[in-house]
């Protein structure tokens, strides 16, 4: 049992290595092709691709840390006496972004910064306090808000990027609790949804859309 | 022994006078809200509860402390900062507020909550009140500034009777509280939020004299010529 959870934990961190960076890049390559061939730029995607760049960055950060103790990202790395670090805030960035993405899904103008606000007050506060549950209840509370509302604003307004960000972070939440083998095979899943999303096979609408 | 209970039942009084009024106001401000249900009145009705706690706060506090009922060491606080600066804390959020829904910069509405929040939260888990009096200085006094120059260009009473109150807010802070110009102000504040909610400066201080003008020539025109 070991033995596949230590495979299956290997695989999971090639994957991330290998497709992750891919992802990004396909999602940024796509966006710049549609910018140029339309000339309006895609805020959907352009949020998608931000998101998945902080989790491409956290999991290669970690991976990095862990696996080669690369001594420079200590900084970020090492928890403090509460247990928490600044990649802590990671996480939230990539809620911050699903935020983003549903009020300007709803053309909710008032709400478009507002997790920007609430994220650089919580760093703010974790700086000056050293208190982090401020983004612990916002990863938690407004990520779980997040993909609720992405779930329900990409089946209503037939958004397949917005339903694939939905699906893709659910996976991504389930990895979040640690459940052992069964979080390292969500998380390869994850990553290989994540590459069909990026180059645009995930069409449960049919067209394609911006 | 009598010029002290005397002084003492004259700060109660004042003390008292400041938290009817303030109700009063309240209850003003609730009323328009009710009839209205806009955003602006909701926010006023917002501000004025927060200016209403806290004058309430201060009152009870100073007449339990005049009544050697309460140590004048004791303050209310929630986390480690005084609910009186919670208050403040939330006013001047309101005030922020107020700005950004004055020039309608939709995208900046979440601002005032979150930063209202965050100070607040930093205030409870420091009680530190540095930062929440660089807040409340670099917001309300642009703010009162804004407010003053919207309510004389665009004839507004509300916009005049919310910078009054940001005045008498900063006064309060600074004059002693046990002074007659504390209770003068803490009474003003609640006759002025009346005045606001009512009406009162739009008809009497901001009324458009042209406009009234050209009313008048209408209506002395037609009775000559009906005559």
């Amino acid at each position: 049992m070991t033995d596949i959870q230590s495979i299956l934990g290997q695989v999971d961190s090639y994957l991330a290595i290998i497709i992750l960076p891919i992802i990004v890049f396909l999602l940024f390559g796509r966006n710049i092709k549609q910018y140029r061939e339309t000339s309006s730029w895609s805020w959907v995607r352009t949020l998608l691709a931000l998101a998945i760049t902080t989790d491409a960055a956290q999991t290669l950060i970690k991976l990095l840390y862990r696996t080669y103790d690369v001594a420079f990202l200590a900084g970020i790395m090492t928890k403090d006496a509460n247990g928490s670090s600044p990649m802590d805030f990671a996480y939230g960035f990539i809620v911050m972004f699903g935020i983003i993405l549903t009020a300007y899904l709803n053309r909710r103008d008032e709400f478009l910064l507002f997790s920007v606000f609430f994220q650089i007050g919580a760093i703010i506060i974790y700086y000056t306090t050293g208190y982090i549950q401020f983004e612990d209840y916002f990863v938690y509370i407004f990520g779980v808000v997040a993909l609720l509302s992405l779930y329900e604003t990409g089946i209503r307004v037939k958004d397949n990027n917005g339903l694939g960000f939905a699906i893709f972070y659910t996976i991504q939440f389930t990895v979040i609790l640690e459940i052992g083998i069964i979080g390292t095979i969500l998380s390869i899943t994850a990553y290989i949804f994540g590459f069909f999303l990026a180059t645009g096979l995930f069409r449960p609408f049919g067209k394609e859309d911006f | 022994m009598d010029q002290f209970n005397l002084l003492t039942a004259a700060r109660i009084f004042g003390e008292l006078g400041g938290i009817i009024l303030i109700i009063l106001a309240l209850g003003v401000a609730f009323a328009t809200w009710r009839k209205n249900r806009n955003p602006i009145d909701l926010g006023t009705l917002f501000l004025f509860v927060t200016v209403a706690v806290a004058i309430i706060y201060t009152g009870v506090r100073a007449t339990l402390i005049d009544l050697n009922l309460l140590d004048s060491s004791v303050f209310l606080k929630i986390g480690l900062l005084d609910l009186g600066d919670l208050m403040t804390v939330l006013m001047a959020s309101a005030y922020v507020w107020f700005i950004v829904y004055l020039y309608q910069l939709k995208i900046v509405y979440s601002l005032p909550l979150v930063a209202g929040f965050f100070f607040s939260a930093y205030g409870m888990l420091t009680g530190d009140v540095i930062p929440i009096l660089d807040y409340v200085t670099w917001t309300m006094l642009p703010a009162t500034l804004v407010l003053f120059i919207n309510a004389i260009k665009n004839k507004q009473g509300l916009s005049f009777s919310l910078a009054i109150l940001a005045v008498a807010a900063v006064l309060i802070a600074v004059v002693n509280p046990a002074s007659i110009f504390a209770y003068a102000i803490k009474w003003f504040t609640g006759i002025n939020i009346i005045l606001g909610q009512n009406g009162w400066w739009d008809d009497h201080v901001f009324f458009d004299r042209k406009k009234r003008k050209q009313i008048q020539n209408v209506w002395i025109s037609r009775m000559t010529t009906s005559v």
